[in-house]
């Protein structure tokens, strides 16, 4: 489990978050955000790694109201054939407009099990 | 090449003494995505002319695998005389950045091929050494799993559905125990509690190690379904040879040239069509004039191939007709043999043919021959951390 606190600028642009999976995984994450002191999921999206397009959420506005939610993504994968002292590297980036205000990764060698990686940002 | 074989030798007992040492230590191994293929001809390898036969066997989606040969003097076993090894180099040099979409996008430069090999023979009691470079490229292969949109679409089902249901039961506990997900965020031995009770719920719901079981079972069907998948190559060798170990003195003696098309019967055959062109230069004592001239031969030839059976024990049966400019020859060989997977990543291939030299004169001949390879790639079971 990784976890990262990032601050952002409550007056500034829409947050946006951005997944990437390095290696040869094949890679199925769960993204939530967390209500503030609560698990009400405000917003949850399932996706994989067969298209790096479309593996980037807005979160809501206004920014304000996103000040000690929490964003965890948990990903489950396995390693393709025959690689095996490959590494791996799973990261949420969280963008302000085009600034990028931080990230949080997880990364190692993939293994003939299938493996999990959980990320949390928690939103300053 | 002594050196070359000590660090095969010494390479091999590396990965038995760490898959033994996994196996030990993880009774559950399991082995989704990794399948053990019959490991193919390298260009390199061919080109050092230690089998008759000219068909190139298309390649699987390996990064690294090597072939020894020669095993046998006589009635002794022996160190082999000849040994090849072939890698990935884009796949090994880019894998710790590569991406499952770059690698779909770029399938043609991550599964080309480089091989390199070497044989040390004994020519009018000289001994000389043989060293060839092969390039491999890899047009069609339906083997590849990265590529397998049916097989990654099953993968993605699976591991969506675990992580769905490990998240319900973690906030199922959560709430049970009343924390939340900054607790649980905070609390390490809330994460161990939480952990627990996902696996409790998962083995109760379905059984245990439900997803494992299932991921593997997959493999399993993918391995029997695509040992004989359509492929196709198309390779290039360049052979040099040196009157010593010396590289200075390396001189160009050869080039062969290969493509080969392998179609899948159901899941019990596969026929491989081949035709390859290969050149070869040498020099030989002429008695009559006590001189040393130079000699070329250039030989074409087509050839088909058919394997039989099952991924991990087959048979084969294989024709080949080629022409040989040095001779004006025209000659056949008729080749049956079989390909076992012995041990995880060991795979032994053995076989026995005829050629047939001048086929269509009264001079025509024949000559038995035999070949027994030992093919060696990364275990499919091979754990390291």
């Amino acid at each position: 489990m990784k976890v990262k606190k990032i601050k952002i600028d409550s007056d500034g642009e829409q947050l946006k978050v951005k997944l990437t999976f390095i290696g040869l995984i094949v890679a199925s994450y769960e993204y939530m955000l967390f209500e503030t002191n609560s698990n009400n999921i405000l917003e949850n999206h399932k996706g994989n790694n067969q298209n790096p397009d479309d593996d980037n959420y807005l979160l809501p506005l206004p920014n304000n109201l996103n000040v000690g939610r929490i964003l965890d993504i948990k990903t489950n994968f396995v390693a393709l054939d025959n690689l095996k002292f490959e590494k791996y590297k799973i990261t949420a980036e969280l963008f302000q407009g085009n600034t990028k205000l931080g990230e949080v990764s997880d990364d190692g060698i993939t293994s003939v099990d299938s493996q999990s990686s959980q990320l949390f940002i928690i939103i300053e | 090449m002594k050196k070359i074989i000590i660090l095969l030798l010494m390479s091999s007992l590396f990965v038995e003494y760490i898959y033994s040492q996994n196996n030990a230590i993880d009774s559950t191994l399991i082995k989704y995505l990794r399948v053990d293929y019959a490991i193919p001809d390298q260009p390199a390898f061919k080109l050092l002319g230690t089998n008759p036969s000219d068909i190139l066997r298309p390649s699987n989606t390996n990064e690294l695998s090597a072939i020894s040969s020669s095993f046998m003097e006589g009635s002794s076993i022996v160190i082999p005389k000849s040994f090849s090894l072939e890698v990935a180099p884009m796949l090994l040099a880019k894998s710790n950045k590569l991406t499952l979409s770059d690698y779909i996008d770029k399938k043609f430069l991550y599964r080309a091929k480089v091989s390199v090999g070497t044989q040390k023979s004994l020519v009018d009691t000289v001994e000389k050494y043989k060293i060839a470079l092969g390039f491999r490229f890899t047009l069609i292969d339906n083997s590849d799993l990265k590529t397998n949109k049916n097989y990654i679409n099953q993968i993605f089902d699976i591991t969506a559905e675990k992580t769905e249901w490990e998240n319900i039961y973690k906030i199922e506990y959560l709430k049970i125990v009343n924390k939340t997900i900054l607790d649980y965020i905070e609390n390490k031995a809330l994460q161990d509690s939480v952990q627990n009770y996902i696996d409790k719920k998962i083995t109760e719901k379905f059984n245990e190690n439900y997803f494992d079981d299932r991921l593997e079972k997959l493999k399993e069907k993918f391995k029997q379904d695509t040992w004989n998948a359509d492929k196709w190559d198309v390779a290039l060798a360049f052979l040099t040879e040196s009157p010593d170990s010396l590289a200075k003195n390396i001189q160009f003696t050869g080039v062969g040239v290969w493509t080969t098309y392998a179609h899948g019967f159901k899941n019990w055959g596969q026929l491989l069509i081949g035709a390859s062109y290969n050149y070869l230069s040498f020099d030989s004592l002429i008695v009559a004039t006590s001189k040393i001239e130079n000699f070329s031969n250039h030989k074409l030839s087509v050839a088909s191939r058919l394997y039989f059976g099952s991924n991990n024990f087959k048979g084969f049966l294989e024709g080949q007709f080629d022409y040989r400019s040095l001779n004006t020859s025209n000659n056949a060989l008729i080749n049956l043999g079989t390909e076992m997977n012995i041990y995880d990543g060991i795979w032994i291939n053995l076989n026995v043919g005829y050629t047939f030299n001048d086929v269509f004169t009264e001079n025509n001949s024949s000559n038995l021959f035999s070949s027994f390879d030992i093919r060696i790639q990364i275990p499919e079971k091979l754990k390291f951390f």
